[in-house]
This record gives C-alpha cells, structure tokens and sequence, in this order.
C-alpha cells in the first residue's frame, strides 16, 4: 500500500505543476480537485511517520472519491484508473504545448543553465531523507521521491510514444539511444517544467521539505549536450533501430539452461492437459461477449459469398469456434466441405478427393490433381444451382502453404459457385499470396480476434517440452527433415524407398545394417560406416528410424511410419 | 578430292554427287563410307559421331543416306520427349505404319524388340539399315537402359542395323556406370577460316560475278571471324548485308573490281550488324527494313535489352531497393547505413576478408524476411503499415523473377530471398522515387 501511495503523490504533484503551467481551461476542474486529495497525504506522510495504514487507507479512498468525480469509470484498479488518468492529461498537455514548442525552445534553453544552476544548490537542504527510505517496505524504489517524480515527468512521453510502437519494449531510463525527436520535446518539456518547479522550489520547501537527488540534477545536466548533438527532428520508427541494433553484431548467445535441468523435462500429454484444465480464463464472459459481437456479422459473410467473395478471418485466437458456429448457423441446409488445414497429414489430394468423391459421388481416380480440378469445374458449371461452401481452418497451415496446393485452391476458390471461408494465424500468412493468387480467392479480410485458445490447433505439435506419442505425422517428419543436410536427408529416403518397395511382403523384417551400407556407399551419401552410423543415431533421436536385432543377431533397421505416409512425403520431397 | 570418296557396291556417278554436295568434308564422308562397307555388308553395330556446331555432321549423314538410298530412320531425340515416340519412329520408317500400330501404348523396351524382330522376319534386311540419332547427348537423360540397348541393337534384334549418334559432347560423358559396348568414335573438326570462305562463296547471287560474292565473303570473314566460326550463323549474315554491300554498285558509283571503296562502305555497317542483329537485338526483318530506309539510321531504334525499364507500384519499388541493399551489403554493415547514431565504424576493420573484396563480383547473398522489411522501412520516408498488401507484393516480385527464394523449404517461417535485378535496373528504379542508391551501397563507399 505504502508504495502504491509513493507512486500516487508522484503522478499527483506532476499534474499540479502541469495544471499549474498551463493555466488553460480545459482541465480546470480535474487539477483543482486533485490538488486537494492529494496535498492531503503528501502533507500527513511529511509530518506522520510510517506505519500508519489507517492514513494510507484514507489516501486511497480519496483516491477514489477523486476517480469518481473525474467521471472515469473505476470499474479497473484504483492504480490503474490513477495512472491512466495521470498519463493521458500529461499527453494533452503535451498536445497543447507542441504548437508553439519549437518557439519556446530556443528562449528557454537559453534560461536553462541558470535554473539548473539554482537546482543544484537545493542538495543542501535535504533533512527528511532517513524517513523516507524507512517507508518505502516494498522494496521497489529506493530513490527519493523527488528524483521520481522528475523523472517520471520526463519520460514520459518518450516511453508513450515507444509504447505506441514497440508496445512490447519499456525502457525506464532515458536512454541515449531515443530518437532526437523525442530528445527535443523533452527537452522543451524538462525547460518548462524546470521553470516552473523553481517557483515550486521554494514553496515546497516551506511546506514539506524534499530531498532534490544527485539523479535530478544529472538529468538536468545531460540536457543541453544532448540538444547540441540533434539538429532536426526526424521521424524515424524506433522499431527498424531496435532490429539493426540487436542484429548488429553477429554473436550468438546462448544459454546453458537446457530442458535436462528440469526435474521432469519433458511431460506427456495427458499430463499438460491436466495442468492446463481447471484454468478457466478470468475473461471468459468477454471473450463470449467478443465471439457474439463477430456472430452478427453472419449474415454479411453468407451475402458477400453469394457475391462471389471470399471471407478471410484473421485476428488473434483460435477461430475455428467461430467458423464452427457459422457452419451450424448458416451452412447446415447447404452442401459444405470442412478442411482442417492445421491437421499434419492433410494434403491437397485428400481435399480434391473429398470434394470429388463425398460432394460430386464420383466414382474412380484421376491422374492429376490438375485433372481433378478441370472434373470439379466443368461439374460445377454444368449445374449452376450447385453451390458449395468450402470451409478451411488454417488455410496457412503447414501442410497447404505449398506454392502448389494455394494454386489449385485459388482456381477452386475462383468457381462461381464454390465458396470458401478460411481463417489465417501465421503472422507471414499474406507472403502466401501473390498478386495473381490474391485476385483468384477475391479475399474480403475480417478481423475476429477471439482470444480463443487454441486448443485443438496446437494439439498435434510437437514441443520441446511435450513427450511424442505414437507415429510420426507428415508435417513433422518433413520439418525434422528440413533441418537434416542434403546427405543425411538423402539416407533416410534410400531407407523409405527400400521400405515402400517391401510394404506388401509381410515378412520383411527391415534393411540390414550393412545392406543399407552398401547402398549409401554407391549412392555417394557416406564415406565410412562410422558416418552412416552417426547418422542413425541422429534419426534415432528424433524417432525417425527404429532397429530391431534380428534372429541372426544383424541390426535391422524400420521407418516407424505408416507406408501412406512416407508415399505422401516421398511426392512432397520430389515436388519440391 | 573424289578419289577419296570410293567404295564398291555403289554406283561411281552418284558418289560424284554426294561428293559435290560435300565440300571440305570428302575425308569425314570417305571415312563413314568406308566403315559402312558393301550395303549388303555388316556396318559397325554403333557409330558415335561428335563435333562442333555447324561442322557437318547430320549434313554429311543425311546426303550420304539419301543420295546412296540406303534404308534409314533419322530420330531426332529432342522430339522424343518418351521412348514410346522413338520407337514409334524408327518402326514407321523401317517397315511402315502397320508395324507401329503394333507398339503397346507404353511400350517397353522389350516390347521394341520383339516387334521388331517379328517384322524383321517378314523383310529381312537386304541392306545395311541405319538409325541416325540426332542431338544424342539427350539419351542420357531417358531409361538408363535405354542406350545400353541402343548401342547393341544390331545383336538384340539380330537384323543389319547400324545406329549412328550425333553430338556435341564428347563420349566419355556418355558412358553409363556399368559400361556399355562401345561404339567407334569418329570427330568432325571444325572449318577452317579458307573452308569457311569455299563453302560461302558457293552461295552466289545470280545477278553479280562469283570473283564479286567471294570478296564480299572475304570482308565478312575479315570482320566476324574472331567472334563467329559457326557457319550457319554466318551465312545468315552473309545473306543479310549482301544488299547492302551491292548498293554503291547499283547507283553506279563504284565497279565491281574497286574493293577498297566497297569495304570502306561496307565495313562500319557490319560492325553496327555485330551488335545489333548478331546478338538478336534487332530482328533480322526490322534490320532488312533499316537498309530500305536509308536515311534511317541504324541507331535510333532499341533493341530488346533496352526495354529493361519496367512500371512498378510505389512500394515495390521501395521493396526491391531494399532486396537490393540485403543482397550486395554485408548485414554487418547494416548498422552504419540505417542507424542514426551508429558509433565509429571504420571501413576496412570490422569485415571480414572475403566481404572486403567487391560484393557486386561475387552476385547477390540471400537475406532473410525480416531484415528485407527493416530495411525496407528506413528506406521508406513515410510510415508503413505492414499490410497483406506489402506482403503479397513481395511474394509478387517474387513470381516476376526480381527476387528469388533461396531454400524452399519454409515459405512462412523464415523464408530468404535473393534480389536478381541488375544495377542499372536498380539506379533506374531508385532514381524515379529520388533515392539515391549508391550512397547506400556499401561498394561504392
């Protein structure tokens, strides 16, 4: 409580020396009443000593009643509405004073050295300070009230305008690093503000005695060097430095915490899915308060289909929750085929075939996926009244984010009578579409974030973290792959193919070791057998391969996939 | 020079013929008759034929078969895109369109063979019977037991078969890994500067004297010799000038015997048809046209490579200047072109030895996504959202071969791109958004 209130009288002296300053009509109101809470415990904890939580609980309550009359609504934590309030009326008056900022600069910089000559004298007059750092229990900040308060102020906008851009980056000291537009409105706001605290100065060293620290006058100091240095203000996205300078230098850090440290590295899955019940989201009344807000846009979905668009969903979340209820709101009179691009083992030839087979009832094979799709076509054509709806969850999913696969559902997606809703999550997803793909799907872009988990989406990962079951899937045998050189990815296709070639023999136990020697030896993927070996344990580690000792006592070595599987993967491989 | 073409079985004037019709080559034809024997005669069961372009080869084969009107097929194996089609070919000519018919709809090499042995007992082989593979080096990449199989064709199908390949690539590149029967190698040379002229000078205009086209031949050889011995190359200019040549002669200007003025009018416009219609800038109609029209000159008019101007959107542009930056700059130079407040970075002591030398000599590096994009927005003055748009214009430029993907194998996570537009095209692009390029380029420091 105590350190809540250390921050309150910060914010709190901050907007009287800004309501002070600016004298405008705007926020008359607001600062009066302020400056009556808050005068109240800065001058009971100047005279009362710690410990007193009745006081600190008056503090707060005052707080609020002064939230209250603000007219904001207090429905989040007294801190939070404190601080939002406090921030926002700085950025306004930081608004007011850009107008005429450039102008003042030049005049007050040239004052500025007076006054912080006059502040550096202020150190001498410090009495209070063993008190202070008594109060504060917490531990957050030792640092005297003043210094905090100043530099708080200045900051500010600075950590507003980097919030703006990089919301994920907060750094509290002012760095060297900030942008000179930034240094040159702070230092406009620093003159204005140091102007005005040396008519504070004396007035509050009257009432309550403060304890001006080496901190201040440092910051005050480093100002007028920092201007010399910056001539212009230039906008420059603060995000671009940030990616050069952490990319600057080419070493690589890396941490020797690894997973073996845990007690259990690695947990199964049924474990993680009962860690993660019972946690329900604290928000989940405004998450279906979202998820019934997008429902009313069905009815533009179902026209703007009709009109031969189609509807893209984006956002953070899972969205399948949503396109879920679309299908059973909209789509359950009409035919429809559901994708779910997140599974590992999807490919384009099972999306064709379902098309072919469950929606057309056409019996036989086609040659091509190109063959099927010219059947799908001339079919739809010749019965106007036909329509489908194609729903794909995860159309940026791993296995359909082929060059190939976005082809044939961009010429699917092109029928006049075929209509499809998809819902992207990769933050690269639009580098799928080229111009020319992009004017076949007709996509129209909505924003749904849901906040959903994704629940079944990320089931079929693999994590570091997670324990493997069963067999491999596809997209996880070509990303482990992916990650092997040419020669080790070379190897374990000589393997798949000597399987495939044996999948009808029954009594085919695996390709010996020194089979599978010979034969890498003649294809020129290894060297010795020291090498070959290596290799195995590599595929041993990601459970690509497993070996068995056969009745002779020879190693046999077996791809644990099942043989549609690793026909799909050898197709994927060679289309590439 | 006829002495030499001799061999019993043939009549004597039309060897006259085939050797008319064989300039410079009596020696190579000489040769090939000899080995081809008696046409009742067995042949070698496989001849490999090699040389440059434009030395002779299927010439001299053809010529022979046809002339001598030996039984032949000639397959050329760039249209053979399967086997079935090369079978198909050599089955029609051999024995007509009932024999192909009888090939199975993917026929095997087996399936070849056993048809071909039927038909053979039909109408055995009263002559030596030659199959001529033109563009043979194309073999190599059909079956792997495809030209085991042809270069003993004579002993599976036990008929008098000779197969002849003809290519430009030597036989050592040919041979399988298992070893194969080898074949008797015979090499074309090239013509020489004289036997260029001879064979050029046999193509005169009907209107003007033999002594006149072969000075002209000789001023053409003069100019492009040392860049052009291809015959054919060289008769299609020889084709294309001549009028220009004979136009002071038509005016009455200059006489036939008065060489000098005729090269000094001749010469400067072969060296203009060098850079100009040699290299298919130009075409050889729009250049037939330019000497119509004399007063136009050969100048003006662009050729194709100078339509490398090409109309992008605004940020395109600025998104290719980027791929260009991520290609020829170091990334560890990144920092003293984009950062404001960089620091001291001395030229010559941070690199390392192989970025010191001109990254422009050694072609674009790949970059990966997300350093494209920071660039990308410090180049950019205004600020950029990073819309679907921006993306999907990358992977545009992408399908419009100005960058390449480097790695296929993750189109999302963390793809790499190469920038594959050259620097002129570049300074071009960057001077129609006024942004100076080469300040930012870290070769032109």
């Amino acid at each position: 409580m105590s350190l809540l209130e250390v921050k309150f009288i910060g914010d709190g002296d901050v907007l009287d020396h800004i309501v002070d300053k600016q004298e405008g009509v705007q926020k008359n109101s607001g600062g009066v009443q302020k400056m009556v809470t808050f005068k109240r415990p800065t001058g009971r904890r100047a005279t009362m000593d710690n410990g007193e939580h009745d006081a600190d609980e008056n503090g707060l309550i005052d707080e609020q009643n002064y939230v209250q009359a603000l007219g904001t609504d207090n429905t989040e934590e007294d801190e939070e509405g404190m601080s939002r309030v406090a921030g926002s009326s700085i950025f306004t008056f930081q608004k007011n004073k850009r107008g005429h900022s450039m102008a003042h600069t030049a005049s007050e910089l040239a004052r500025t050295p007076g006054k912080t000559v006059s502040f550096s004298k202020t150190p001498n007059t410090e009495p209070s300070t063993p008190t202070r750092t008594g109060r504060s229990q917490r531990g957050e900040s030792q640092t005297p009230q003043r210094s905090k308060k100043v530099q708080f102020v200045s900051t500010t906008p600075h950590r507003l305008r980097k919030r703006m851009t990089a919301p994920s980056l907060r750094s509290d000291s002012d760095s060297e690093l900030s942008p000179s537009d930034s240094e040159a409105e702070e230092e406009d706001e620093e003159s204005t503000e140091q102007e005005h605290k040396v008519k504070k100065e004396d007035k509050e060293n009257v009432k309550a005695p403060r304890t001006p620290s080496k901190n201040l006058s440092a910051a005050l100091y480093k100002t007028p060097a920092k201007k010399s240095k910056s001539s212009e203000p230039v906008h420059q996205p603060s995000m671009v430095e940030e990616y050069f300078e952490a990319h600057g230098s080419s070493k690589v850090l890396t941490s020797d915490r690894t997973l073996e440290r845990l007690h259990t590295p690695k947990l199964d899955r049924e474990t993680l899915i009962r860690l993660l019940e019972g946690k329900p989201s604290c928000y989940s009344k405004e998450i279906q308060q979202l998820h019934k807000k997008y429902c009313k846009h069905f009815n533009k979905w179902m026209l703007q289909l009709k009109l031969g668009f189609s509807v893209l969903v984006y956002g953070l979340g899972s969205k399948k929750a949503l396109l879920e209820e679309f299908r059973v709101s909209h789509l359950s009179q009409e035919i429809h085929l559901v994708v779910n691009g997140f599974f590992p083992s999807i490919t384009l030839k099972s999306i064709l075939n379902a098309l072919t087979c469950e929606v057309f009832d056409h019996q036989g094979s086609f040659r091509t996926p190109a063959d099927q799709i010219q059947f799908i076509s001339k079919t739809l054509k010749d019965s106007p009244d036909l329509n489908v709806y194609l729903i794909i969850h995860n159309i940026d999913g791993p296995m359909l984010r082929g060059e190939k696969t976005q082809c044939a559902l961009g010429q699917l997606a092109s029928l006049p009578n075929l209509h499809l809703v998809a819902s992207i999550d990769h933050i690269n997803a639009p580098l799928v579409w080229d111009q020319f793909k992009q004017s076949q799907f007709n996509w129209l872009w909505w924003e749904c974030v849901t906040f959903q988990h994704y629940a079944e989406e990320t089931s079929y990962e693999n994590s570091l973290l997670v324990q493997q079951t069963g067999a491999l899937a596809l997209s996880s045998l070509t990303h482990v792959l992916r990650s092997l050189t040419p020669n080790a990815r070379g190897i374990f296709k000589l393997l798949v193919k000597f399987q495939l070639e044996n999948k009808d023999n029954p009594s085919y136990t695996g390709l010996s070791f020194q089979d599978f020697y010979q034969r890498c030896r003649e294809a020129f993927l290894v060297n010795s057998d020291l090498t070959l070996r290596t290799q195995l344990t590599e595929f041993r580690d990601h459970k690509l391969i497993r070996t068995r000792k056969g009745a002779d006592g020879v190693e046999y070595l077996i791809v644990p996939v099942e043989a549609n599987t690793l026909v799909d993967f050898l197709e994927n491989e060679e289309g590439d | 020079m006829i002495a030499r073409l001799q061999q019993t079985g043939y009549e004597e004037d039309r060897l006259q013929r085939v050797a008319k019709l064989l300039p410079c080559r009596e020696l190579q034809a000489g040769t090939l008759l000899s080995i081809m024997g008696q046409p009742q005669q067995y042949s070698y069961p496989s001849v490999f034929i090699y040389g440059h372009r434009a030395s002779g080869k299927s010439h001299v084969m053809h010529i022979l078969l046809k002339e001598l009107e030996l039984p032949h097929a000639t397959v050329s194996c760039v249209e053979c895109v399967s086997v079935a089609l090369l079978f198909e070919q050599v089955l029609l000519s051999f024995f007509g369109c009932d024999a192909a018919s009888l090939l199975p709809r993917s026929p095997s090499l087996s399936d070849f063979v056993r048809i071909y042995r039927q038909q053979c007992l039909e109408m055995p082989a009263k002559q030596t019977r030659y199959v001529v593979m033109e563009k043979a080096e194309l073999l190599r990449d059909m079956d792997a037991n495809l030209l085991p199989a042809i270069l003993r064709l004579q002993e599976l199908v036990e008929d008098n078969v000779t197969v002849i390949f003809l290519s430009e690539i030597v036989w050592d590149k040919f041979r399988p890994n298992t070893g194969c029967f080898e074949p008797l190698l015979l090499h074309f040379p090239d013509y020489s500067k004289g036997e260029l002229q001879q064979i050029l000078s046999q193509d005169k205009h009907p209107s003007y004297s033999a002594e006149f086209y072969s000075s002209y031949i000789n001023i053409l050889l003069g100019v492009f010799y040392s860049v052009c011995r291809d015959l054919r190359e060289l008769r299609h200019l020889a084709a294309l000038n001549f009028s220009k040549f004979c136009e002071p002669l038509a005016e009455g200007k200059v006489k036939e015997s008065d060489t000098h003025k005729l090269w000094r009018n001749i010469e400067p416009h072969l060296k203009k048809a060098m850079q100009t219609v040699y290299l298919r800038e130009v075409s050889s109609l729009q250049w037939e046209q330019m000497q119509q029209v004399e007063e136009k000159e050969t100048g003006p008019l662009r050729g194709l490579s100078a339509h490398t101007h090409v109309e992008l959107p605004y940020y395109s542009k600025f998104l290719l200047i980027a791929a260009y930056l991520a290609s020829y700059n170091p990334a560890r130079t990144d920092k003293r072109f984009f950062l404001k407040h960089h620091g001291k970075i001395k030229k010559t002591n941070f690199l390392k030895k192989n970025e010191k030398t001109s990254n422009h000599l050694l072609g674009p590096k790949p970059f990966p996504l997300d350093r494209l994009l920071a660039i990308f927005y410090s180049v950019v003055d205004s600020r950029v959202a990073p819309t679907a748009s921006i993306f999907s214009q990358i992977s545009s430029l992408v399908t419009l071969q100005l960058l390449t993907q480097v790695s296929h194998d993750d189109q999302l996570d963390a793809p790499k791109y190469k920038c594959a537009v050259s620097m002129d095209f570049i300074c071009a692009i960057s001077r129609t958004v006024n942004f100076d390029i080469v300040k930012y380029l870290y070769d032109f420091l």
